[in-house]
C-alpha cells in the first residue's frame, strides 16, 4: 500500500493539503471501484434481459416496439 | 437595501464564503454571496434544483425580494421552506444516519448526471422534514471538473461512514462520539478501533483502513517533497465507483444491540388491556382538549404514545434514551409514511448541550424545547427514583418546556416502582400522590386528575404557570 501511494505521490501533481491522503487515495481507488462499477452495471443489465425473457417466454420480442408505436400513436 | 434590525446570522452558518442564513421576525434566510452566484445559478440553470425539488431530497425555496443581511456582498435572498424542530446527528438512531448518508450519496449521483458536485458532504446539512432526510444547504453544489477528485469525500467518511460502522462493529450507538468529535470521526482513528477481520469488509477496508494509511502517510509531508505539476485524474466513471462503492457498503451495514432495556417493554409492561384502553382514551381526550401544535414526548419508546399527538395534527418530538427503541420508532414511521413524528436519541437527564464555537453552532435542547404540549407518560418514577431527582426540580423543568403537560403518577405500590425500590434504600418520603400535587401545584394548574381503570395509575392534565406561556 505505502509502495501504490508512494508510487502516485511520484506522479500526481497535487498541492497538498491536510484532505491530500483523501484525495490521492481516490486517485488510487477510482480505476478498480470505477471498473466494478461497470461489471455491476452490465451485469444488472444481463441479469434484467434474461428476466424480461424468463417473465415473458411466449412474447415476442417485436411486440414490445407494437406496444410503443401504439401508445405513441 | 438595509438589513432589519432584528435580522442576525445564524451561528452556525459562517464556513461556506459563498453564502450564510439568517433570521429575521419573517422566518428564516438564506443569503447568496456574490461569490456563489456562479454555483446558485449552475443549481438552478442546470435542472437539478428542480430534479431534486421533484424527488423531495433538496429543500425547496423561493427567491424572496427581503433585504440581505449584508447587502454589499449580496446577489440573492432566497427563503427555504421553515424545518419545524432542527435535530443533530448525535440524536439520530442508527437508521435515520444511515438514511442521511445514502440521502448524501443519492444527491451527489443524481448531480454528477447535470455535471455539478457537492462540494462538502456534512451530515449537519441534513435535517428530517415530512418523515424523511432532506438537503438543506442549497449552496452546496459547485461545477463537476473532469478529472477533480471529490473535494467533500473525507467528510463523507467522516461524518457518515466511521460512526456508522463503528456502532455496526461496536453494537453501540454513535452519539457520544459525534457529539465530542462535530467534524466527524477522524478515519485514523475508526480503523484502529477497528478488529482485524473488519480488513475483510471490502467498504471497510478501502473507505477507512486504506484511507487512514493514506492520511498518515501523507498529511504530515512537506508539500515540496509530494507536489508535482500536472493535473490530479479521477474519471467520472472512477468517482461513480467510489460513490458506488460507499453506497453499496453502507447499505450492508446492519445494527444489532447488544441489549435493549425498553424494546421489550412495550411487551411486557404492566397495563391490562382494559387499563391501556383507558389510558389511551384519556390522553386522546386531553388532546382534544389542548389541540396542540406541537408536542415533545419524553421517554416515548417506540412511539406509541407520539402517534396519538401527531394523529392529532401535533408536530410531535419523540425522546428516548434507547437508541434500539428511537430506531424501531423511526423504522415505523418510515414505513408508516408518518410525516410528523421526529424520533430522536435523547436523555432527558443529560439532554443535548450547546456546541461549537462560543457555544452557539448547535442548540442546546432546552433552547429547541417549546412546545405546547409535554406527554411524561410512565416517566416520573424513573426521574424521581431511578436518577434521584427531586419532584420540585422536575415540575420546575417541566414546567418552562410546554403550555401543557400530561403526566402519569405512578405510585410507590406499582409493580415497576416496587422493582425500582426491591435493591436499594427507600429514600423517597415526598414521592406520593400528594406531595406531587402539591408540588406540581407551584408550577402547573391542574386541570384534570384521571384514575386510569384497573390500574393504581393516575393520569393529570395540566397548564404551565410559566411566564412563557402566559
Amino acid at each position: 500500500m505505502q509502495f501504490m501511494l508512494a508510487l502516485i505521490s511520484l506522479v500526481v501533481p497535487l498541492y497538498l493539503d491536510p484532505g491530500s491522503g483523501s484525495t490521492l487515495l481516490q486517485l488510487l481507488i477510482a480505476g478498480l471501484l470505477g471498473s466494478l462499477f461497470l461489471i455491476k452495471l452490465y451485469w444488472k443489465k444481463v441479469i434484467s434481459i434474461f428476466n424480461r425473457s424468463q417473465s415473458n417466454p411466449d412474447k415476442n420480442p417485436s411486440d414490445d416496439e407494437n406496444n410503443h408505436s401504439q401508445t405513441d400513436q | 437595501m438595509m438589513k432589519t434590525i432584528t435580522a442576525k446570522p445564524i451561528n452556525s452558518s459562517y464556513r461556506d464564503p459563498c453564502g450564510f442564513v439568517f433570521s429575521t421576525k419573517e422566518g428564516i434566510f438564506r443569503q447568496i454571496n456574490l461569490l456563489g452566484q456562479d454555483n446558485y445559478d449552475a443549481l438552478l440553470d442546470s435542472g437539478l434544483y428542480h430534479r431534486l425539488i421533484e424527488e423531495e431530497l433538496l429543500i425547496p425555496h423561493q427567491e424572496t425580494t427581503a433585504p440581505a443581511y449584508l447587502p454589499e456582498i449580496a446577489y440573492k435572498v432566497i427563503k427555504p421552506e421553515p424545518i419545524p424542530f432542527v435535530s443533530y446527528p448525535y440524536e439520530w438512531s442508527f437508521g435515520q444516519l444511515k438514511d442521511a448518508a445514502l440521502l448524501t450519496l443519492e444527491i451527489q449521483k443524481i448531480a454528477l448526471q447535470y455535471n455539478l458536485s457537492l462540494q462538502d458532504a456534512s451530515a449537519y446539512n441534513v435535517q428530517f422534514h415530512r418523515g424523511h432526510p432532506i438537503l438543506i444547504d442549497t449552496l452546496s453544489f459547485e461545477p463537476y471538473q473532469e478529472g477533480k477528485p471529490w473535494v467533500a469525500y473525507r467528510q463523507f467518511c467522516q461524518h457518515f461512514l466511521a460512526p456508522l460502522i463503528l456502532a455496526a462493529y461496536f453494537h453501540t450507538h454513535f452519539g457520544v462520539w459525534l457529539q465530542h468529535q462535530l467534524d466527524g470521526i477522524p478515519i485514523p482513528l475508526c480503523s484502529h478501533l477497528l478488529p482485524p477481520t473488519s480488513y475483510l469488509n471490502l467498504t471497510v477496508l478501502v473507505h477507512i483502513h486504506l484511507h487512514s494509511r493514506a492520511i498518515r502517510r501523507f498529511t504530515d509531508l512537506p508539500s515540496k517533497e509530494t507536489v508535482i505539476p500536472g493535473e490530479p485524474r479521477v474519471s467520472k466513471t472512477g468517482l461513480l465507483g467510489i460513490i458506488d462503492s460507499l453506497d453499496t457498503g453502507i447499505n450492508k451495514l446492519k445494527w444489532q444491540p447488544d441489549s435493549s432495556e425498553w424494546l421489550d417493554y412495550e411487551i411486557i409492561h404492566s397495563y391490562s388491556p382494559e387499563s391501556i384502553q383507558s389510558k389511551t382514551a384519556l390522553i386522546e381526550s386531553y388532546l382534544d382538549e389542548t389541540q396542540p401544535k406541537t408536542a415533545i414526548d419524553i421517554g416515548a419508546n417506540t412511539g406509541r404514545f407520539s402517534r396519538q399527538a401527531s394523529k392529532r395534527g401535533a408536530y410531535t418530538i419523540s425522546l428516548d434514551s434507547d437508541a434500539a427503541a428511537v430506531d424501531r420508532n423511526y423504522r415505523q414511521c418510515r414505513q408508516d409514511r408518518q410525516a410528523n413524528i421526529l424520533p430522536l436519541v435523547m436523555d432527558i437527564t443529560n439532554p443535548s448541550p450547546a456546541l461549537g464555537w462560543d457555544n452557539q453552532e448547535n442548540l442546546s435542547f432546552t433552547d429547541r424545547s417549546p412546545c405546547d404540549v409535554i406527554l411524561a407518560l410512565a416517566l416520573l418514577h424513573h426521574l424521581a427514583i431511578g436518577k434521584n431527582l427531586p419532584l420540585e426540580r422536575i415540575a420546575q423543568t417541566f414546567s418552562g418546556m410546554g403550555k401543557w403537560l400530561i403526566i402519569e403518577f405512578i405510585p410507590k405500590d406499582d409493580r415497576q416502582v416496587q422493582l425500582m425500590l426491591s435493591s436499594r434504600q427507600d429514600i423517597f418520603a415526598s414521592y406520593n400522590q400528594t406531595d406531587f400535587e402539591y408540588i406540581f401545584g407551584k408550577y402547573f394548574t391542574i386541570v384534570h386528575h384521571n384514575q386510569i381503570e384497573n390500574s393504581p395509575r393516575c393520569l393529570y392534565l395540566m397548564r404551565s404557570n410559566h411566564i412563557r406561556f402566559k
